[in-house]
């Protein structure tokens, strides 16, 4: 419908999360003051009228701000976390590593010549991170550190070490490179968001195997390599001058012979030609969603994978990095549908959500749903997702920096024409056709009917 | 069809205007890169809330493709106005593309408060 | 040329491309089964009758190329017709996309009696709602100010509650209707029409006008303008004074690719070749910005695409399946040189990522590879017929990305 091309969405915006700060949330059952008379959070005045009631509410957010700032922030003596930063390494070291911080947080050190004990090493950005979030006090390490990590001391002597405050800890960790800053940044919001982070340390290599494709049936090779010569019959002998002199039966057809334009199709053959990646734009973190099950030590293929840019130094990237940024992506063994194995078990709860709601609802009308209409639109739902998601579902990244502020991008690539071997096999299993990337509309033909 | 009357089909035709009337410019010292068509006309209904009823509103026709403007252009247009009448507040600029899609901006003679949505 | 509902669609919009299947000129192609001989034997005679015959061919749509060569319109409304229902070619200079001006005018003039909904009637209607939802709001937020200063009176505050429940009833509506669409649109199968209200809503809209017409809108209070356009003896319009303007990608491609149109200048008419210089214009080098577009457009059209415009969201075209009267575009497309740096800004991209998802559509950014200068100079050395043209396109090469913003508060669950 071309007349609703101007609809805007403003409800639901996405702009919905840079919300004002509300500071009340944070005082709820501390303070007492006030509780009652606060107003409830409405939508922002549009102009300044110069009454008591908007000069009150306004008095009252600052109130709770300050309130909010004033409580003391600490942590209890037998939870104290501790660490010494060791300048030469450029790391922390957490003697006695406990609690619950460390899922995806430090590399562990075993000690030598103490088995009791639990060392952590932390890097710049987990140390600032915990520090900043007052989980951990750190301290100015000297050789006894280096002598402590040899030694049978059970307890590292902190008396002797200087407190480090936040502002020197920021000058030592953050300080050596402009782009520290914007990386941790970028990891302390997805951090305090609750995703589960690793840096990445290593570039990925990928080996290119070409893949061995799945063995067809003897039929269905026969009608491969006959529409196979057919469409190389028909690219040779191109196109209008067929119009009016060829007989067609179908608009497929019609859209076979107009295929003129090459397309980038993912396969090994274009990862064997990828360009080297711009350090600037190289991968710095690998991101889950959080889970329970999670481990460092062997984590899963990452949910995001995160390049991270400075918009004052670095260009918006052209199509080579983009493309070599996916040479980076770990990615998860092809031909294993994830969407299925990602679904987890619903906890029994009275509390139906929309969703649930809806997706029951729609449940129920597909069973009720011709199944050739049925797994026609299963079909197309596929489609959908290839097209508008990519087609590979491989995808990277990019958080753009300007000054604190971060805007995260996501390249995904795809090919709209689905003609790569993974893709072809993944919708044939649905429905067989000779060209997935036509999107002209057949008639369904319910089987009842025929 | 030259963008004055380009302008001027779109505006009685598809906008609804009346009396709607192509002005000469007058060719200035400090020429701009681009031509402009002056128009002025009378809208169906008042453009904003805060208008006058029956508002004469002038009408600043220019081509798409010539994508850079400067403030001394949009001096100009109310340049252009004046030789024929009192400075609006505001003109109204009239984007001619090459499909024949007419998309209209006002150009306000400085700063004004925002409009809620 | 309206817009018309439901089962109609598939009828008047059966061809996706100006181009006459053999099988709906000479009869469809029989049901066969193996194990039914029978069918063999129908299915043989149906094939031998298509092939006696020569393929249909339809009259080529005569477009006209302005003296400066850069716009390409059809005047016809046959020729208009053919190229709108058949592919959605084209624009209306009078309308947002379909050419219904005649008809609109006719309907607002009283010259007809047909009750026709146009996309831009529609529009009006909702622009109308909106228009008094925020008549409602600039009262209701007077009386707040007011509330502010002082306490309100008893018919202040009566009139203030009235206006807070109208506001929250138009709000209501708006969104069962758009959770109803929602549900609609979750069949991917089915046609997406207009939803019932809105369709409800207009033609009520318009009867109102047409009453409106016969009792007390004399002739007397047309506008001069109308007036000049009505022939007062048969009481109808004197001339359609819109014509559908075809973009340079669309004449292009329907020139040669589907042979289906004739364009003439100056009462000439133009060789394949005369056309793509006069679409190159000046710059004869491959990454020329309509040669890009051109590749794109192809490329989308080639894969059962509708592409138009991108104007209105600052993109270089908007990707439809099926078209315009059926189903939201759901792709805004911007087409990229392959290997240019720089070839956008950190806030102009963020702006256009912003304006697409706005509404709804994925931005998929196009990058084109051209051939070298030289491959390309060769080419347009030798005879630019067909053969040579499809030659030239067979060097280009697209690869397509899927732009998303991340928003990772949302994504976390």
């Amino acid at each position: 419908m071309a007349e609703n091309e101007d609809v805007v969405v403003l409800e639901n915006d996405t702009l919905a999360e840079d919300d004002v700060q509300d500071w009340s949330a944070l005082n709820a059952g501390v303070l007492k003051i006030a509780d009652e008379a606060l107003p409830k959070r409405e939508g922002k005045f549009f102009d300044q009228d110069g009454s008591n009631t908007q000069m009150e509410r306004l008095s009252d957010a600052r109130n709770q701000m300050y309130f909010a700032l004033l409580h003391i922030r600490g942590h209890h003596v037998k939870l104290t976390l501790r660490a010494v930063w060791c300048p030469s390494r450029m790391m922390a070291l957490v003697p006695h590593a406990k609690g619950s911080f460390f899922k995806d947080v430090g590399v562990a050190h075993t000690y030598k010549r103490k088995k009791k004990a639990q060392g952590m090493w932390l890097s710049p950005f987990e140390v600032v991170y915990l520090v900043e979030r007052g989980s951990l006090v750190v301290y100015l390490g000297d050789d006894s550190v280096e002598t402590f990590l040899e030694n049978e001391d059970l307890a590292l002597d902190y008396e002797p070490l200087k407190k480090l405050p936040l502002s020197h800890l920021y000058a030592l960790a953050l300080a050596l490179d402009l782009d520290l800053v914007d990386q941790y940044e970028t990891y302390a919001l997805l951090k305090r968001l609750g995703y589960l982070i690793l840096e990445r340390k290593v570039e990925v290599k990928h080996e290119v195997v070409p893949t061995a494709k799945p063995k067809a049936s003897l039929w269905e090779r026969i009608y491969l390599s006959l529409t196979l010569t057919a469409t190389l019959l028909f690219s040779r002998l191109y196109s209008a001058l067929y119009f009016g002199r060829v007989h067609f039966f179908s608009f497929t057809l019609v859209y076979q012979l107009l295929r003129l334009i090459s397309t980038y199709t993912p396969g090994p053959q274009e990862m064997s030609m990828l360009p080297p990646l711009d350090h600037r734009y190289r991968i710095m973190f690998d991101v889950w969603k959080p889970s329970p099950g999670f481990s460092k030590k062997n984590p899963p293929v990452p949910d995001f994978q995160v390049s991270v840019v400075n918009v004052s130094r670095v260009p918006f990237p052209s199509i080579s990095v983009i493309k070599a940024m996916w040479g980076q992506v770990k990615r998860r063994p092809t031909n294993v549908d994830t969407s299925k194995s990602s679904i987890k078990p619903k906890q029994s709860s009275k509390f139906v959500s929309k969703r649930d709601e809806r997706l029951k609802r729609k449940a129920e009308r597909d069973s009720k749903l011709d199944p050739a209409i049925r797994s026609r639109n299963d079909y197309l739902a596929k489609k959908e997702k290839l097209l508008k998601g990519g087609s590979t579902g491989t995808q990277v990244v990019l958080a753009a920096v300007d000054t604190g502020v971060i805007n995260f991008s996501i390249f995904n690539e795809t090919e709209f024409s689905l003609k790569s071997d993974a893709t072809i096999a993944d919708l044939n299993c649905l429905e067989s056709r000779a060209d997935h990337g036509i999107v002209w509309n057949e008639k369904v033909v319910p089987l009842n009917k025929s | 069809m030259s963008i004055a009357q380009q302008t001027l089909t779109n505006l009685v035709h598809y906008n609804l205007w009346t009396d709607v009337t192509v002005h000469d410019v007058q060719e200035s010292a400090e020429s701009t890169p681009y031509r402009f068509a002056l128009l002025s006309g009378l809208p169906p209904s008042k453009l904003d809330q805060s208008d006058k009823e029956g508002l004469r509103e002038w009408v600043i026709a220019r081509l798409l493709e010539d994508r850079h403007s400067s403030m001394s252009e949009i001096e100009q247009f109310f340049r252009a106005i004046e030789s024929l009448a009192p400075r609006p507040k505001r003109v109204t600029l009239a984007l001619v593309n090459d499909d024949a899609t007419v998309t209209y901006y006002f150009v306000h003679d400085g700063a004004i408060k925002p409009r809620q949505n | 040329m309206l817009k018309r509902r439901g089962k109609n669609f598939n009828q008047i919009y059966r061809n996706p491309l100006p181009v006459t299947l053999s099988v709906d000129k000479y009869g469809q192609i029989p049901p066969t089964s193996l194990a039914n001989p029978v069918s063999w034997i129908s299915l043989a005679c149906r094939l031998l009758y298509i092939y006696s015959h020569l393929p249909p061919r339809e009259e080529l749509t005569k477009v006209i190329s302005d003296e400066d060569g850069l716009t390409f319109s059809v005047a016809d409304d046959q020729g208009s017709m053919r190229l709108w229902r058949q592919g959605f070619f084209g624009k209306g200079t009078l309308s947002r996309s379909e050419p219904s001006w005649k008809a609109r005018v006719e309907q607002r003039l009283g010259l007809t009696n047909a009750e026709n909904i146009a996309s831009e009637d529609v529009t009006a209607v909702r622009r109308g709602e909106r228009k008094a939802f925020k008549g409602l709001r600039q009262e209701a937020q007077k009386l707040e100010q007011l509330g502010r200063l002082r306490v309100l009176n008893e018919d202040e505050q009566a009139r203030y509650k009235s206006l807070v429940d109208q506001m929250d009833a138009m709000r209501l509506g708006k969104e069962t209707a758009e959770s109803e669409s929602a549900l609609k649109d979750e069949s991917v199968a089915t046609d997406k029409g207009e939803p019932e209200d809105i369709g409800r809503k207009v033609q009520e809209s318009l009867k109102i006008s047409l009453v409106e017409e016969d009792d007390n809108f004399p002739v007397s209070e047309l506008r001069e303008e109308d007036r000049t356009l009505i022939d007062p003896e048969t009481n109808t319009l004197r001339a359609n004074l819109e014509a559908l303007q075809l973009q340079k990608t669309e004449v292009f491609f329907l020139l040669f690719a589907l042979d289906a149109v004739k364009v003439f200048k100056n009462d000439s008419s133009l060789l394949l070749q005369e056309l793509f210089y006069a679409c190159l214009g000046s710059s004869h080098s491959p990454d020329n910005k309509f040669l890009l577009d051109y590749v794109v457009y192809h490329h989308f059209r080639s894969l059962g695409y509708c592409a138009r415009s991108g104007l209105k969201f600052g993109c270089d075209m908007i990707l439809y399946k099926r078209g315009p009267p059926m189903l939201h575009a759901e792709y805004a497309v911007l087409v990229v040189r392959d290997g240019d740096c720089g070839w956008t800004d950190w806030p102009d991209f963020m702006a256009l990522a912003r304006v697409v998802g706005g509404v709804r559509k994925t931005l998929v950014l196009v990058f084109v590879e051209c051939p070298t200068q030289e491959e390309f100079d060769e080419i347009l050395l030798s005879e630019l017929d067909r053969c040579a043209l499809s030659r030239l396109f067979l060097r280009y090469k697209v690869t397509e990305v899927v732009y998303k913003r991340w928003s990772p508060s949302r994504t976390r669950d």
